[in-house]
C-alpha cells in the first residue's frame, strides 16, 4: 500500500498527537514519583540536546543561508541555556544561593525556557512571512537575532537570581500549573503556522519540526498542567517529552543535511556529465568552425575561378570571334563586286550574328563583375550622371528626358548606379516605338537611402512578361528587330540588390513601364 | 652629322601575337598603306625574347607591337622582362590587345608602354593603327639601340 508522502506525513501527526493525547489519559493515574536526581540528569540531557540541535541549525543557517534555521538555531542555543540553569536549580550544590524555594524554582525555570523556546519557534514562522512580504528587506540581521535571544536568557537567569518568585503550582483548581498554557499557545500558533506555511509536504526538516510541535504542544497542553507535585507521572513525562520534541528537530535537521550531501553529490555527478557532454559540444563546434572556415577558403577560391573564368571566357570567346569576323569583312572586301547579292548579304547577317555575340560577351563580363567592383565611394550628382548617360545613348529618335530638379546628390560607387540609370534609360530608348517620347527619372529620400524612378511612355511591358525581364537571356522581341543581349535587366537587378536594394517594374503593358529601384547608402544624413 | 642617306630610318616590327588572323591583319593594312618596313613575327613572349636577344634577327631600329594574351608567356610577362633587361629597357613598345580589362591597362603603362592600343574594330582598325605608326616612327626619334 502506498499513499502520498504528505498523507502519510498527516497520518503520523495524527498518530503522534492521538497517541500521547490517549497515553495521558491511560496513564493519568500512574502513581510513578521521580527525584530530583532523576531530574536534574534529564535536564542535563536535554541542556546537551538543545545545544546540539542549536550548533547543528546554524551550521545549516550558514552553509546554506535560509534564515528560518538561524531563528530555530539561536532559539535552541537560548533554550540550552535556560534548560542548562534548568538544570542546576535541583543540583543540590546551587540550592542555597538561590532566593526562591525550590518548587517554584524548578516550575519557572521550566516554564522559562519553555516559553523561551514556543516563542522564538512562533517568531521563526512570523519572520518567515515576513520575509515572504517584504523580499530580501525582511531579512533580520544574524547579529540581531543572537543579541534578542541572547538579551532574553540573561534577563531570565538575573530575575530567578535576585527576586523571590510566587508559587507556580495552584493544588486547588483543575490545572494545577495554569501558567503552561501560555507556552501551549505559542506552540500551538507556531503548530498553525508551520502547517499552514505547507512546506512540510515537501521539505523532510520541516516535517520534523511540525512533529517537535505537536509533541511539545501536547507536552505544554495535556500533561505538564496536571502536574500536581513535582516529580510525579506528568511532570517526569512533560520532561522527557520535551526531549522528545528537541530530538525530532534533530532528527530532521540530520536527515536534511544528509540529504543536502546527496543531492550535492547527484549535482556534482550531473555537473560532471554536463561538463563532459559540453567539451564534447565544444570539440564539435571546433570541428565545425574548422570546417566551415575551409569552406569559406573553398568558397572564396571558387568565386575567384568564377571571376577568372568569366575573364577568360569571355576573352578567349572574343577573340576568334574577331578573327571570324575580321576574315568576313576581308571577303567582303577582296571578292568586292564580284560577290553576288545573296552571299553578301550572308556575309553582312554572319557579321552580325557576330556583332551580337560580341555584345553578349561583354554585357556577361559586366555581369559576373557587377557588385564586385571595389570602386571607392564619391560624391555623386544624380542629375548630371542621367543627363550624360542621356546624351551618350546618342539617339536619332524623337525622344526627350526630364529630370526632376530635386534629384540628389549622393556618396555611393559611380559604376553601379551608372550602370542601372544606362540600363534602364537605354532600354526606354531602344524599345520606343511612337512617333515620340518622354522619359521621366525622379527621385525620393526614404530612411535607407533614395528610391529612383525611371518612367517612359514606350510600349510597356505586359503583366505576364514581368517577371521573365529580370531574369538572364531574356528578350521579347526577336533579336533581329531589336538588338539585345537580354542581360541588361539582370545586370540591373543584380547591380541594386548588391547594395541591398530592390528594383520593380509597373506597366500596363500599353502605356509606357515604370522602374522604380532603392539605392541604399550608408549615412542617409549625409546626401542631400 | 648623320651620313643616312633614307629620309628616315627603316623600322622593323617585332609583332608578337598568337593569332594568324591578327597577323594577317597588320600585313594587309601595311600593304594597303605601302609601307615597306620589314616585319619580324613572334607568337609568343618566350619566342619574341629570344628574337630581340638576337641581334641578327630584328633589325635595329625597331619597335614592338605586343598581344598581351599568349600561350607560355604572356605580352605583360614578356614586358616586365624586357625591362629587366638592360639592353631591351629603352624599347619603344605598343600593346595590340583585345583585352580591355583595366588592370591589364594599368600594368602596361607602369611598365612604360608607348601606347595602349584594344583591337576592337574590325576593317579599318589595322589601317588606322598602323597608319598611327608609321607617322610615330618619322616623327618620334626612336632610342639608341645596340
Amino acid at each position: 500500500m502506498t499513499m502520498p508522502q504528505s498523507q502519510r506525513r498527516v497520518f503520523a501527526y495524527c498518530v503522534t498527537g492521538g497517541g500521547l493525547v490517549l497515553a495521558n489519559i491511560v496513564m493519568r493515574d500512574s502513581i510513578w514519583v521521580g527525584s530530583d536526581q532523576l531530574h536534574t540528569v534529564m535536564e542535563v540531557v536535554a541542556t546537551l540536546l538543545a545545544l546540539l540541535v542549536g550548533v547543528l541549525a546554524l551550521l545549516r543557517y550558514y552553509s546554506r543561508k535560509d534564515s528560518v534555521f538561524l531563528y530555530i538555531g539561536a532559539g535552541f542555543l537560548g533554550t540550552a541555556f535556560l534548560d542548562g540553569y534548568h538544570a542546576i536549580v535541583t543540583a543540590a550544590h546551587f540550592r542555597p544561593m538561590m532566593p526562591s524555594d525550590l518548587s517554584s524554582l524548578i516550575s519557572w525555570s521550566w516554564s522559562a525556557s519553555r516559553m523561551f523556546l514556543a516563542v522564538m519557534l512562533f517568531l521563526s514562522w512570523l519572520l518567515w512571512q515576513r520575509e515572504n512580504r517584504l523580499g530580501p528587506t525582511g531579512l533580520l540581521e544574524a547579529r540581531t537575532v543572537y543579541l534578542a535571544s541572547a538579551a532574553f536568557t540573561l534577563s531570565c537567569f538575573f530575575f530567578f537570581a535576585f527576586f523571590p518568585l510566587p508559587s507556580a503550582s495552584f493544588p486547588d483548581i483543575p490545572f494545577h500549573r495554569p501558567q503552561e498554557y501560555i507556552p501551549a499557545l505559542f506552540f500551538g500558533l507556531a503548530l498553525l503556522g508551520y502547517l499552514r506555511k505547507g512546506e512540510w509536504r515537501r521539505d523532510i526538516f520541516e516535517h520534523w519540526l511540525v512533529l517537535s510541535l505537536i509533541v511539545g504542544l501536547i507536552t505544554q497542553a495535556v500533561f505538564m498542567p496536571f502536574s500536581g507535585h513535582l516529580f510525579d507521572f506528568e511532570f517526569d513525562v512533560a520532561h522527557l517529552l520535551k526531549k522528545v520534541s528537541y530530538i525530532c528537530v534533530l532528527v530532521g535537521l540530520l536527515i536534511s543535511i544528509y540529504m543536502t550531501f546527496r543531492s550535492e553529490a547527484e549535482i556534482s555527478k550531473t555537473l560532471a556529465q554536463q561538463n563532459s557532454l559540453l567539451a564534447q559540444e565544444i570539440d564539435e563546434r571546433q570541428q565545425v568552425e574548422q570546417q566551415l572556415k575551409q569552406s569559406s577558403v573553398e568558397l572564396s577560391r571558387i568565386n575567384e575561378e568564377l571571376n577568372n573564368f568569366a575573364y577568360v571566357a569571355s576573352h578567349d570567346l572574343k577573340s576568334p570571334l574577331r578573327g571570324v569576323d575580321q576574315l568576313a569583312s576581308w571577303i567582303t572586301e577582296d571578292l568586292g563586286d564580284t560577290l553576288g547579292d545573296d552571299t553578301r548579304e550572308h556575309l553582312r547577317l554572319m557579321r552580325s550574328r557576330i556583332t551580337r555575340m560580341e555584345m553578349l560577351l561583354d554585357d556577361l563580363l559586366a555581369y559576373s563583375r557587377v557588385g564586385r567592383s571595389n570602386d571607392e565611394i564619391i560624391s555623386i550628382n544624380t542629375h548630371e550622371l542621367v543627363e550624360n548617360i542621356f546624351e551618350l545613348q546618342a539617339t536619332n529618335k524623337p525622344i526627350h528626358l526630364v529630370v526632376a530638379d530635386d534629384m540628389p546628390v549622393l556618396n555611393a560607387q559611380k559604376v553601379p548606379l551608372e550602370l542601372v540609370f544606362r540600363n534602364l534609360i537605354g532600354n526606354a530608348i531602344k524599345h520606343h516605338d511612337k512617333p515620340q517620347g518622354t522619359i521621366w527619372v525622379s527621385a525620393c529620400k526614404n530612411a535607407d537611402g533614395f528610391e529612383f524612378t525611371v518612367q517612359d511612355d514606350g510600349p510597356g511591358v505586359p503583366a505576364e512578361h514581368q517577371e521573365r525581364v529580370f531574369a538572364m537571356f531574356q528578350t521579347l522581341k526577336p533579336r533581329d528587330e531589336i538588338e539585345g543581349s537580354g542581360i541588361g535587366l539582370a545586370l540591373v537587378k543584380k547591380a541594386v540588390e548588391s547594395v541591398g536594394g530592390t528594383v520593380t517594374l509597373e506597366s500596363d503593358g500599353q502605356q509606357g513601364c515604370t522602374f522604380r529601384f532603392t539605392w541604399l547608402i550608408n549615412n542617409p544624413e549625409e546626401n542631400t | 652629322m648623320s651620313t643616312d642617306t633614307s629620309p628616315y630610318r627603316e623600322v622593323t616590327i617585332l609583332l608578337v601575337d598568337d593569332d594568324d588572323v591578327d597577323v594577317l591583319g597588320v600585313e594587309r593594312a601595311l600593304k594597303k598603306l605601302k609601307i615597306l618596313n620589314p616585319i619580324v613575327r613572334a607568337r609568343d613572349g618566350i619566342e619574341g625574347l629570344a628574337l630581340l636577344r638576337d641581334p641578327s634577327a630584328v633589325k635595329r631600329p625597331y619597335l614592338v607591337l605586343l598581344d598581351i594574351n599568349m600561350p607560355r608567356m604572356n605580352g605583360l610577362e614578356m614586358l616586365s622582362e624586357m625591362r629587366k633587361d638592360s639592353r631591351l629597357s629603352s624599347a619603344v613598345v605598343f600593346v595590340l590587345t583585345t583585352s580591355k580589362a583595366d588592370e591589364d591597362k594599368v600594368t602596361a603603362y607602369q611598365q612604360h608602354v608607348a601606347g595602349y592600343i584594344v583591337k576592337s574594330q574590325v576593317g579599318d582598325g589595322f589601317l588606322r593603327v598602323m597608319e598611327m605608326l608609321d607617322h610615330y616612327w618619322r616623327v618620334v626619334e626612336l632610342p639608341i639601340q645596340n
